[in-house]
């Protein structure tokens, strides 16, 4: 426990995590803005429910990934939990995006996918 | 809103929370929950069917995949010796051992139910049943009870508005102007809608097609107060709701639009023809909107309130406003909460408008009171009327379920003890008690679910059956949904263990040396066998005793004496206002020129005409008898009808004294009555009434009474005599063609309209229906509970014969040896059959004693159901458990028979 995790031991993540870090990326939300976000980002290859995102959100906070929030102003509801960013999260985010950038860009350099920026 | 509560759904889902580990449950479910909930909510919102399905099925995958890897971790931290054992282990017992037992047990248990095909499959019928029958009667609860309204935006907002009196004792409509006063000057509603679901026959036509259509009349905000979404165009606009008649656009139901319009996008901006007058089309419904509850049947067409005046010009301007002397209360009230208010705030906001009417327009709101209730499904009598009706069919398919599991209980009993050796030898060589009960109760877990998997497809068909046996027009689809799935497989779990415990903890419980040296059978397993049947035989007598009673109350409604006949009988009610006859004489002659044309129809053997029809409402006046004071306070109220001379005769409504109407006399409609005994005798007690006068507070000349006739029912079922007086002729507006037919009315349906028509084509008809239809209505309450209960009351007694028979039949096979012995040494077969029925019969006489006090106890609770008998009916008490000990016996006799066979030597040798 003790260890700080490098950025290098958390990535690559897998899909559901990232997407949970990128719903994050924004403003504070609470868990069904989450999902919400998560089921948009990842389409219709799975959706997600109440109980894979606890799980992730519980995994994520493990390793100091997000933390919870104070809802935005206006937020009536106490039981209702936020979560966001913590910096280390934002990074491995940014890291995780990177080197998917770094893949796609090789998938194209291998005409996998067209190259629609030099078009 | 407490955690504990909101809509079933999240009822259903915390429930199935329990898959979780509990510590898992503990630290996440609240959240779990939350989001759940938010997601329901919005869905919810958007209004979508088909969204809550998916949710439902994510969330249930959801959870399974959650609950699996959760689990997993919990036992993969037992093998690489984890800190903690999260299970209850002994040395070397590992949780590895309790998945495995199980799945061993699993494996087990199929293939003992396989290998006996037979048993496996009439349990599993049974449970079915049982489960099924549950699984039907909860559908129905949740439909009616739980489910919100279709594309309503946040139901739970709505109230309803009745108006009401001092001591609260009704829950009534109110009339239009007061509906305008309280939407317009209330501090409390986001909204305020007013509808009539009491639909109105349209024939509709386009330059295609022409057809027939019911319409409800709305205020121009309902759609939008409620919160719908238009499938196309849009809704109404305020100034087609502002004044009466210029506006002459509707709405189409979803249903509507496919039928008639073949789902056409271009519809909107099309016209149509309603009764005649040219309507614009200017939006469609969303698919499956239909109002606020699943009670009112919804409509093909919704047209603005102030389209009234043209589009049932029969009813008059006090419909839409206050006129002098009329009132009318028509309109059904339904208001949005405005942010933050409570319903008991809003209703003291209401009730201050009531009092600002009262002092401004005494003369139509004098001691009215308003209040309202949160639930928007429908009035409150008839809300308790079904929850009662729901009440007690939940009770009767739970007794029903009861029995099912006691059959089950029994059979497996009875499979238990042909298995005493195999289970005495495993106890032998050192498998735990636990180890085999848990063995046992897997092999019912598994029966159980079984059933509930059969249950559940049988409530898809048997769904929908029900429903048409409510007495309220429930014209939506039954469909067994999520919850109700949760709720067979919750029913299958706890007969899993109602049914499989006593026989798994009884046959564990032996005597390893006893059985492995082939002891005798255990007396336990008998008595236990007993106690079960007599159970099974008591609660089934309590449920025929009900069926019974039902039926004889349906009968007594039938067999009561109305005072009229009303089989082959036929109404045609037609509309002469505005169609040239606003004159009454000349409406006159149309109808004695239509009697006689409808009169000639082959197959019509009289007719006449009534403004009034049985069980249709009612029309009441105030009267002076001659002889007394014309003063306020003398006068008696007298209800009224205006009818044809024919009118008697036609309806059977035998004439006592004097004589009916003329035709002439109709035709000038003198000042004559008709009157009925009641009115007689509580008129002029004593005194022959013919020849003497009756007065109307207007007008001075009186009416002479010409005849008397006898006193019938005419408003509901069980009233007691009321007044009523006759006046010859029909008022110029709405008339009842009554025909008596030979054979079916419903086939003289055609020939009727035709005559009606012949005699003049541009008169509208409004509808046409058999007589006995109104009574239908009237008894259709006793109709549902005599059905309903009386099929599950057979069901539960073919159920307990079936375990008896069972129990008997195994009581020979068990005792051959001990018949042998008998027979042997010179019982005759008649003594053994005796000895066998006896076994039997006792059993069935112990259950039908237990039955009986139990049915004394109980049927006080469906007194107030009951129409013409008392609960405690003496024929009933008497007739049904004879009935039922006879078939009792009859279900002992074969085995009883078969015990006479069985041969000595046979017996004897096979040990």
């Amino acid at each position: 426990m003790g260890r700080t995790p490098s950025i290098d031991d958390l990535v690559p993540l897998r899909p559901v995590p990232f997407a949970v870090l990128l719903a994050l990326s924004g403003e504070p939300l609470h868990g069904y803005a989450i999902m919400q976000q998560v089921n948009e980002t990842m389409g219709s290859r799975a959706i997600i429910g109440p109980g894979t995102l606890y799980r992730t959100l519980k995994e994520l906070r493990g390793k100091r990934l997000i933390e919870h929030a104070k809802g935005p102003r206006g937020s009536t509801d106490e039981r209702r939990q936020y979560y966001r960013l913590t910096g280390l999260g934002r990074r491995v985010a940014a890291t995780e995006a990177e080197r998917m950038a770094g893949l796609v860009s090789q998938a194209k350099s291998y005409r996998l996918i067209p190259d629609r920026g030099g078009r | 809103m407490p955690a504990q509560e909101g809509p079933l759904s999240v009822v259903c889902y915390r429930f199935l929370l329990v898959v979780l580990p509990r510590r898992f449950r503990a630290e996440a479910g609240e959240q779990l929950i939350q989001v759940f909930t938010d997601e329901y909510r919005d869905l919810r919102r958007r209004g979508t069917r088909l969204g809550t399905a998916r949710l439902w099925v994510t969330s249930i995958l959801d959870l399974v995949a959650t609950a699996l890897a959760e689990h997993m971790i919990r036992i993969r931290r037992v093998f690489s010796g984890g800190k903690r054992s999260l299970l209850p282990s002994g040395p070397g017992r590992g949780g590895r051992h309790l998945v495995e037992d199980f799945i061993m047990d699993l494996r087990l248990a199929v293939r003992s139910l396989i290998k006996t095909p037979g048993f496996t499959l009439l349990a599993i019928l049974i449970l079915g049943l049982g489960i099924g029958a549950n699984a039907t009667i909860f559908t129905l609860a949740n439909t009616l009870f739980f489910e919100p309204p279709p594309h309503v935006a946040n139901p739970d907002e709505l109230v309803r508005i009745f108006r009401t009196n001092e001591e609260r004792s009704f829950a009534g409509s109110l009339s239009y102007p007061d509906y305008v006063h309280y939407r317009d000057h209330n501090s409390a509603f986001d909204g305020v809608l007013a509808y009539s679901s009491d639909p109105i026959a349209l024939t509709v036509g386009t330059e295609e097609v022409r057809g027939s259509a019911e319409a409800w009349r709305v205020s121009y905000n309902y759609f939008d107060v409620l919160g719908v979404r238009p499938a196309l165009g849009r809704w109404f606009t305020p100034e087609e709701g502002s004044t009466p008649g210029t506006h002459l656009v509707a709405v189409l139901s979803h249903g509507f639009w496919s039928r008639f319009f073949g789902r056409s996008q271009e519809v909107v901006g099309q016209t149509m023809t309603l009764n005649g007058h040219t309507f614009t089309i200017v939006g469609v419904a969303p698919q499956g909107f239909r109002g606020t509850g699943p009670l009112e049947s919804p409509p093909d067409i919704w047209v603005p309130i102030m389209t009234q005046p043209v589009i049932t010009p029969v009813d008059g301007d006090w419909l839409l406003e206050r006129v002098e002397g009329s009132i009318s209360h028509w309109v059904a009230v339904i208001a949005r909460l405005g942010p933050g208010i409570t319903p008991s705030a809003a209703e003291s906001n209401l009730t201050a408008m009531a009092s600002h009417l009262e002092e401004t327009y005494p003369f139509w709101s004098e001691g009215m009171r308003v209040f309202l209730t949160t639930n928007v499904a429908s009035n409150p009598s008839t809300r308790s009327l079904l929850m009662k009706m729901t009440w007690l069919l939940l009770a009767v398919v739970a007794l029903v379920l009861l029995i099912a599991t006691a059959n089950v209980a029994i059979l497996l009993l009875a499979r238990a003890s042909t298995r005493r050796k195999d289970i005495g030898v495993r106890l032998a060589i050192g498998a735990g008690r636990g180890r085999v009960v848990r063995q046992l109760l897997t092999e019912s877990l598994v029966l159980s679910l079984l059933g509930g998997a059969a249950g559940f497809m049988i409530s898809f068909w048997s769904a929908g059956a029900a429903g048409r046996f409510l007495p309220v027009n429930l014209a939506l689809d039954l469909e067994p949904s999520v919850p109700v799935l949760v709720f067979a497989l919750g029913m299958s779990l706890a007969t899993a263990v109602l049914c499989g415990l006593l026989p798994a903890f009884q046959s564990s419980d032996l005597d390893v040396n006893e059985v492995l040296k082939g002891g005798r059978s255990d007396p336990r397993q008998h008595r236990a066998r007993g106690v079960l049947v007599v159970a099974q035989v008591a609660m089934s007598l309590v449920l025929v005793m009900g069926s019974i009673l039902f039926v004889r109350s349906l009968q007594s409604a039938h067999a009561v004496d109305l005072g009229f006949e009303m089989e082959n009988r036929l109404v045609v009610a037609v509309n002469l206002r505005n169609h040239g006859y606003d004159e009454a004489e000349r409406a006159r002659e149309f109808q004695v020129r239509a009697l006689d044309r409808l009169r000639a129809l082959p197959g019509v053997r009289s007719a006449a005409t009534a403004r009034m029809t049985p069980f249709r409402g009612n029309w009441t006046s105030e009267v002076t008898p001659e002889g007394r004071p014309r003063e306020e306070g003398s006068e008696m109220i007298a209800g009224m009808n205006s009818v044809s001379p024919d009118y008697f005769e036609t309806m059977g409504i035998p004439l006592l004294e004097g004589r009916s109407f003329t035709r002439t006399e109709m035709v000038r409609q003198d000042d004559l009555a008709v009157i009925n005994r009641k009115t007689a005798e509580e008129a002029w007690p004593g005194e022959s009434p013919l020849g003497k006068y009756l007065y109307f507070r207007s007008g001075e000349e009186g009416v002479q009474v010409v005849g008397v006739v006898e006193n019938g029912t005419y408003y509901e079922l069980g009233e007691p005599p009321h007044t009523q007086v006759y006046l010859p002729g029909v008022l110029p507006f709405r008339v009842n063609f009554v025909l008596r037919t030979a054979g079916d009315p419903q086939s003289h349906i055609a020939a009727a309209r035709d005559a009606v028509l012949g005699t003049d084509p541009n008169v509208a008809i409004i509808d046409a229906w058999p007589l006995e239809r109104n009574f239908q209505r009237e008894v259709g309450r006793f109709r549902t509970s005599a059905s309903l209960v009386s099929l599950f009351g057979g069901l539960a007694l073919l159920l307990a014969l079936v375990g008896l028979y069972g129990v008997m039949s195994y009581l020979v096979v068990e005792r051959t040896k001990e018949i042998g012995v008998r027979v042997a040494i010179g019982a005759s077969r008649a003594n053994v059959a005796r000895v066998v029925l006896w076994r039997g019969i006792r059993l069935a006489l112990i259950g039908t004693a237990v039955g009986l006090a139990g049915s004394l106890a109980t049927v006080r609770l469906i007194e107030s159901m009951l129409y013409g008998i008392t609960p405690y009916d003496a024929g009933t008490f008497v007739a049904v458990p004879v009935l039922l000990l006879l078939a009792t016996s009859a279900a002992c006799l074969v085995p009883a028979r078969r015990a006479t066979r069985v041969d000595p030597m046979v017996a004897l040798r096979s040990e």
